[in-house]
């Protein structure tokens, strides 16, 4: 998956229709909340990578995510 | 001494009521995997490895236990699965997987216990282990209480259908059990001291369920039928 691609799947994940960049704040996304975090980690899970609710703290970013995802 | 079958007996409230009924009854406990029951054997209980999923296999293999060791005078199903997935996230294979265990199977456990060869004639009776979110469905777990809310309507019309069998459920409250262990990442410390702060009783045991399900399966429970048991500390109150 280009990085491009998993911006659109991170979008699609949390249902979001703000145009995503890597630079965009998670806090400026109304739907990124504790659901939109379970729906991430189940994303994840799917991709084969595992992690913890913690792993969600201090992010900032959608690039933050990004690199979550990437481990 | 009676036969009973506990059904999903190799952890959590199924292995707790295997534990305590055995010495006074004859205990079959099954579970999937058989190596998971070994250490039940000590206790005289006998370990009968199924998979509750091969549905086609319940009534011949209720059949040939009870041809082999005796008629059973009860079927406690406590097997279960559960999942946390947003209702965004939940496929079909999530509903499908869910329901098989939680509900699909205990009905044709229900109806394989209801033929005459598998019974007693002497107080028969079922019991299902329900859940509080049957009737208090949370987020991320809609699939669970759904599959748990068709169970408590199964119980209520197997209750009118196969009488004079007794067919009832027990709804506990959230416990520490392998499966609620197995998403800690949620069901983490703080969020055990919120149940434990909220329920009037605190946290409960798998050893309460198991007391009341033993009750149910007894001779003191012999009007009961059609009902489903909160259990639960008060926390649904």
């Amino acid at each position: 998956m280009t990085r491009d691609e998993m911006i659109e799947a991170i979008a699609e994940v949390i249902d979001t229709e703000a145009t995503l960049t890597p630079e965009t704040p998670l806090e400026s996304l109304e739907e990124y909340d504790s659901v939109a975090v379970l729906s991430l980690m189940s994303w994840f899970d799917e991709l084969g990578i595992s992690v913890a609710p913690k792993d969600f703290e201090g992010l900032k970013t959608v690039a933050d995510l990004l690199a979550l995802a990437e481990g | 001494m009676d036969n009973v079958l506990v059904v999903g007996a190799s952890s959590g409230i199924g292995r707790a009521t295997a534990l305590r009924l055995a010495g006074r009854y004859r205990v079959f406990a099954m579970a999937r995997r058989a190596d998971r029951l070994e250490a039940l054997t000590t206790e005289g209980i006998v370990p009968v490895a199924f998979d509750v999923t091969r549905f086609d296999e319940i009534t011949p293999t209720l059949k040939d236990l009870a041809k082999e060791y005796g008629r059973f005078q009860a079927l406690i199903y406590c097997a279960g699965v559960q999942n946390l997935k947003p209702l965004r996230m939940l496929k079909a294979t999530d509903l499908e997987t869910i329901f098989a265990v939680n509900t699909y199977a205990p009905a044709l456990f229900a109806q394989a216990f209801a033929a005459r060869a598998v019974h007693t004639k002497e107080n028969p009776s079922m019991v299902f282990v329900s859940s509080i979110a049957a009737q208090r469905p949370e987020p991320v777990i809609l699939a669970y209480s759904a599959s748990k809310a068709a169970l408590d309507n199964m119980v209520k019309g197997l209750a009118k259908e196969v009488a004079p069998i007794r067919v009832n459920g027990v709804a506990p409250g959230f416990l520490r059990t392998e499966m609620t262990k197995r998403f800690a990442h949620v069901y983490d410390e703080a969020f055990v001291e919120r149940v434990e702060k909220s329920y009037p009783l605190g946290l409960g045991s798998v050893e309460n369920v198991a007391a009341l399900i033993d009750f149910l399966v007894s001779d003191d429970a012999a009007y009961l039928t059609g009902e489903i048991i909160r259990i639960d500390g008060g926390g649904a109150l």
